[in-house]
């Protein structure tokens, strides 16, 4: 951390920029309110009003439920890929297929089965969560070294218990990989159908800001957002560096 | 050492009539190459008795390693059979672990050393958790990693990571041990301390010991037998004993004149068949 204050100081020389420019009128105070403007209705949305607080309970349950429900489909599915290769040829070609469309493409077509409520949103989430996760998955176990494998057999472990011991530690640092891109992409996915459809979360707060031309207020909903993803990553790599700590190489937050 | 029985009556002295523990009949590999068939080797037999530190020697590629991989079980023979206390063998057999060349590639990175080495006693349930600790520490002891137990492969040196891999085998007290150049990637002085460790487990367990290197030198030292072997295809070139007295220890066997004889004995052959002088098939 201590390393890492001169871009903490950028930050902070952008923010006093942006005040700076605004009060003065040298950017469109209405547009760009300035920066103790937005900080004092975060403020106020956060602990007042609580209206931000509300909005941002519901974004995160449905980040959480989808994102976890894809680690449960996904960590399993790509271990069976990664080791038999008949289920890895009958699902690659799919999988390849769907990766590259944007999830948020799905959002028109998951409304018309589920319509505009939270599962519509979860299931979408859950999409996008599921590939990243899925492809470094089998792309792990399909790294892990045969010399590995042999021990395993040598030793006479029945493939179950190799699986268990032995591939799924092994291909953990790629499992946690993607875990970890997909919950960004979670992120994002989760403030787009809320903006497209709904009456709550953080997604909706902000569009909604925007719409009865509550400047202060959108900005505060949109730093808010920016906090929680680096507050997600933070936790997360922290969570990764006591699982992978076995890597000696220290994972930087 | 009052553990210490007599290796030199086991080693030199056993009858080879004794029934044998492993027996390569007639064993074949032949490997697809570019749609061509390269055969490895075509009809090895040899009988390995009960207790004998066996190595296996011979230029590179000539298929050591993979003869090694047989009898463990690993690898399938294209023909013939391997056959383990008389049973033939399938599959990895209990009773036979295999040693890899590739140690950094075979220790779980993710468990501790003692964590590594219980591995080895998985398949015992019928063990307490006190009786396990127990077993694992001796092991611990025995390869000499005491004050280690809780450090992480990645801290630790290539030496000590191939006690670890060895501890591992040994806790699960296999009646074979296949070490395929198990010190080939330690610096030297690290090697000729394992060796003397090898020798020193050899002698203290009833373990048989099946032995690959290149290194002509190192096998003279540590077997009770070696088998030369020739250029790919390969046959058995020599079967030699060994009969340097044991306990051996790297001042004085080394410095024995009889030491000096079969080393140069057993290089000059395999190296005038590396020049290719000596008779060797060509290699495709």
């Amino acid at each position: 951390m201590r390393k890492r204050w001169p871009g903490f100081l950028l930050i902070l020389v952008l923010l006093v920029l942006w005040e700076f420019a605004s009060a003065n009128k040298m950017i469109d105070p209405i547009t760009f309110p300035r920066v103790s403007v937005i900080f004092a209705s975060w403020m106020k949305a956060v602990t007042g009003t609580g209206e931000l607080t509300r909005q941002l309970l519901p974004s995160m349950g449905r980040i959480f439920t989808g994102f976890g429900l894809a680690v449960i489909v996904a960590v399993p599915l790509g271990l069976l890929m990664g080791t038999i290769p008949m289920v890895y040829r009958l699902l690659e070609p799919i999988t390849e297929f769907i990766r590259p469309i944007p999830s948020s493409a799905y959002i028109p077509v998951a409304i018309l089965f589920l319509g505009i409520g939270n599962e519509m949103k979860v299931f979408v989430i859950f999409l996008a969560c599921l590939f990243p996760i899925l492809l470094n998955t089998y792309g792990g176990v399909r790294g892990v070294d045969s010399v590995l494998i042999d021990t395993g057999r040598t030793f006479g472990l029945s493939r179950v218990k190799a699986l268990w011991q032995i591939i799924l530690p092994a291909s953990l640092p790629s499992i946690l990989t993607g875990m970890r891109i997909s919950l960004g992409i979670a992120l994002i996915v989760a403030v787009v159908a809320e903006m497209i459809t709904g009456n709550s979360g953080i997604g909706y707060f902000i569009l909604d800001m925007q719409r009865i031309f509550r400047v202060p207020e959108m900005f505060a909903g949109i730093f808010t957002l920016g906090l929680l993803g680096f507050l997600i990553n933070f936790i997360f790599l922290r969570v990764e560096g006591h699982f992978l700590r076995w890597r000696g190489t220290s994972v930087e937050t | 050492m009052t553990t210490t029985f007599d290796a030199q009556a086991r080693a030199t002295a056993q009858p080879r009539s004794a029934p044998p523990i492993i027996e390569v009949r007639n064993a074949a590999k032949r490997f697809a190459v570019n749609g061509q068939s390269l055969t490895v080797f075509d009809g090895i037999s040899c009988a390995i008795p009960q207790g004998a530190f066996l190595s296996i020697v011979g230029p590179s590629g000539c298929g050591k390693s993979t003869l090694l991989k047989l009898i463990s079980g690993l690898e399938a023979p294209s023909g013939g059979e391997i056959l383990f206390n008389g049973a033939r063998v399938t599959g990895p057999a209990e009773g036979m672990i295999y040693v890899f060349q590739q140690y950094t590639k075979s220790i779980f990175p993710w468990r501790t050393v003692i964590q590594n080495i219980e591995f080895g006693l998985k398949s015992h349930k019928t063990l307490g958790k006190r009786e396990r600790d127990e077993l694992c520490r001796h092991y611990v002891k025995l390869v000499g990693l005491e004050g280690y137990e809780h450090y992480f492969p990645y801290q630790l040196s290539g030496g000590m990571q191939q006690r670890v891999v060895i501890a591992r085998a040994l806790i699960c007290e296999p009646s074979v041990l296949l070490m395929d150049e198990p010190f080939s990637a330690v610096d030297a002085l690290t090697r000729a301390i394992l060796q003397e460790l090898i020798l020193k487990i050899w002698q203290t367990i009833p373990v048989t010991i099946l032995f690959v290197t290149h290194d002509v030198e190192e096998a003279v030292f540590l077997s009770s037998r070696i088998i030369s072997l020739t250029k790919s295809p390969a046959k058995i070139h020599e079967d030699v004993a060994i009969d340097l007295p044991y306990p051996r220890d790297q001042i004085t066997t080394r410095a024995d004149e009889k030491f000096h004889g079969l080393r140069q004995q057993l290089f000059a052959s395999i190296f005038l068949q590396e020049k290719g002088g000596a008779p060797s098939a060509p290699r495709s």
